[in-house]
Formats: C-alpha cells, structure tokens, sequence
C-alpha cells in the first residue's frame, strides 16, 4: 500500500508546491510509482508539472463534485512512473459547498482508497491557511511533511499546524503523523540550526532531514519552463538537493 | 432498501446527479416517508439539490427535494439508502471540535505574548511525541526502523537502480 504525504505548512511563500512537483518527480525518477496530487486551487503544482499542454477532462474538482472518477482524473506527464491529479480555480467552488459539513474534510482520504494500492507514493500538495481544503489534503494523509523557511516561519506557525494536526487526528479518527520538517531556501546547516535555536525549536531537531533545499536560481527557471528541476538541469544543486530528499524520504519509511 | 440502480451510480459519475435523480424509485421513498413520518407523497416533488457528500466516513450522495416538507436522502455507491430526513440540515456550524476552543482567541497583551510564545515552545516536544507515538496495532508497520538512510541498503539511488 502506497504511502500517502501532504506537504504541509499554512504559511505561503514556504514551498510547499515546488517540494510537492520536485520530490514527486524525484520519487518517480527513482522508479517508485508515484501520484501528485494538487489540492490548491491556485494549480501551482499542475503548472510546474508540465501537464499544462497536456488535454485533460477531469481535475479533482469533477472528482469532488461527483462528475467523474477519481480514476478518470488521473493524468499521464511527461516522467513515466510520475501521474498527476490536476486542479484549476473551481475547484475553490466546490469546496465551498463541502466546507459546510466537516464530516466532509474526508473525502479525498475515502477516495483515495480506490488507488493508493497502485502506487508506492501519494504525494498531496495543500493550500496555505488553515481552510477546507488545506484540512481535506492533511486528512487524506497518513504522514506530512513540513515545509519551513528561515525567512518565513516562528515557533508559533509550528504550534498552530500541530493543533491542527491533532484536531484533524481526533475529528476523523486517522493516524496522521509527522514525517519530518524540510528547510527551503537554506544556505547551511549552520543557518538552519541557527533559526531553530532562536525561535527555540530545538526540540524539533531530530524531526529535521538532513536534506535542505538551497535558495538556487535554478528552481525559479524550471518553474518558468514548467518543468520540474531535475528535468530542467539534474546537475543544478537544486535538482541534487530533492533528489537527495526523496532518497532520504524513501529511507525514512523504509 | 435499495432506492437507485447500483451499477448506475458506479458506471456514469460523469453527470451523475441527473441520471440518479432520474432513477431514485420513488415508491420506495414513500414507503420509507409512510413508515416514519406517516404520510404520503400527494404533492408535485420540486429537486432543489444534489450532492457528494461524506457520511458516517462513507462517499454517499444527499438529494434534497420538496414536498410537504423539505426531504433529504442520502445513500452510498450501492444505492442502499444512509438515511432519509424530512429536516434541511445543510448547515451544522455548532459541532466544533473542542480541541480548537481549548485556548483563548481573543488578543492578549505583548507581554503576556512572549509568555505564551515560551510556552508553545515548550509544548511542542509534547505535541510531537503525543502526536507520533505508534498506535498499538501500527506500531511495527508505521515507524520507520531508522530516520538515516543505511549505506548497505542502496534500495535507491540517483541512478534510479
């Protein structure tokens, strides 16, 4: 069965969706047989996965509305052990109709049990904030994996997604865990330690990977290309760096 | 009590809410409305609604209509029939986890701030081992045996092998 990981982090700006495209892509490229799902109506991580020029009929907002299968939303890209369920704008619509009920906060995690046997990973990409479907794309997920930056996180952001965390656990009753924090936009380890001793995190150490992501020009290029890094230049220390992570992340749950 | 066609609602999700309107069986609803609610369906039915919803952890469909009252019916990817309610209960905002109202929303002073700043920093060691901790029956299959990658085990590597 299939591993299922939201990036999360409520913050914007923390890279979230470009973590969500690139450790995907990494996993894939590794030949695990990997999923992406986007679960934000901006569509970041359908852009930047290069599925853009690619027809497609049904996103998971047909898949929330009822109007198709959770399967026939499914895209192809360009990387073979890589699909993706796209997303587009209405899907904030929908899921202002959802939020009405919580009980509803589940309905990716019931969908996805009509897939999650064919892949070896399920990678969730959630909106910033703490609404409807930041909440459904952390539900649906067994473990997160936290985006944090130097430049845009306190100790409060951290406390307020582990009550989250743990309201989604009590409310629909799943083993959501945490996987790990990942470090975007850092320029040492040093820096990062630096950050977590000021903000008193410390005790988080342990749960950060040894992978940090560098503040590298090449990610803004692939994502102009809509591309993800390791397709655009695998020798970028960017590409390295998620590549590193998903090797990383594979050992983790292995 | 079976109130639509099972293979309908697994073969054309594409415009769903059409087709399985067209084919909820009415005569089993007013059963249903006859035994619980005593009367029975005289007037013209208006649909005003359907949707996906999740109940009781379940994918099902919620129909709302109008007849005497206003008529919810909900059933799963079978068509077996969840429930069936004369109440619109469209919006039910009173059930909060109580979780999220354990801490004061309202603003507190700079000083009373930093204090709490300390003590969600303290918290967190808490929340994570509270949060992490393997449940009974997972406890073996969850956890990974190490947070290191081991160099014996190239089970991965760049090279995809």
């Amino acid at each position: 069965m299939g591993k299922i990981i939201t990036i999360a982090g409520q913050k914007g700006g923390t890279g979230k969706s470009v973590t969500a495209v690139n450790l995907a892509a990494s996993l894939a490229l590794f030949e695990k047989s990997t999923l992406l799902i986007d679960c934000d109506p901006q569509g970041c991580a359908t852009q930047w996965c290069g599925i853009m020029n690619i027809d497609y009929n049904c996103d998971i907002t047909s898949v929330f509305s009822g109007r198709s299968r959770l399967t026939d939303a499914i895209v192809k890209t360009q990387i073979n052990c890589l699909d993706m369920m796209p997303a587009g704008f209405a899907l904030f619509q929908v899921a202002l109709k959802l939020a009405k009920n919580s009980a509803n906060e589940k309905i990716l995690r019931l969908f996805l049990k009509d897939v999650e046997g064919e892949y070896d990973y399920i990678i969730i990409d959630s909106p910033s904030s703490y609404n409807f479907l930041s909440v459904t794309a952390m539900t649906a997920a067994d473990w997160l994996v936290v985006c944090m930056s130097v430049q845009h996180n306190s100790v409060g952001d951290f406390h307020c997604l582990l009550r989250m965390v743990k309201y989604i656990r009590v409310t629909h009753n799943v083993p959501l865990k945490i996987a790990g924090v990942l470090f975007n936009r850092s320029e040492t380890k040093d820096e990062i330690l630096s950050f977590l001793e000021n903000q008193d995190l410390l005790d988080i150490k342990a749960m950060v990977y040894d992978t940090f992501i560098p503040d590298d020009d090449t990610i803004k290029k692939s994502i102009g290309s809509e591309s993800p890094v390791a397709l655009y230049d695998i020798k970028s220390p960017a590409a390295a760096a998620y590549l590193s992570f998903a090797k990383e992340m594979h050992f983790f749950f292995k | 009590m079976k109130l639509t066609n099972p293979a309908t609602i697994q073969e054309s999700e594409k415009e769903f809410i059409d087709t399985i309107n067209a084919e909820l069986d009415w005569e089993a609803i007013e059963k249903m409305l006859l035994e619980k609610h005593s009367f029975t369906l005289q007037e013209e039915i208006d649909y005003k609604n359907g949707d996906l919803i999740v109940h009781n952890d379940t994918i099902a469909y919620k129909f709302d209509f109008e007849i005497k009252v206003p008529l919810s019916v909900i059933f799963n990817r079978e068509g077996e029939c969840l429930e069936i309610s004369t109440l619109r209960d469209d919006f039910d905002g009173e059930d909060e986890d109580i979780s999220l109202q354990e801490e004061d929303a309202a603003p507190q002073p700079s000083h009373e701030q930093d204090d709490k700043v300390a003590q969600m920093a303290s918290n967190i060691a808490d929340m994570i081992s509270e949060i992490n901790q393997p449940e009974p029956e997972q406890a073996e299959s969850d956890q990974p045996e190490s947070d290191q990658p081991e160099s014996d085990q190239p089970e991965i590597n760049q090279d995809g092998e």
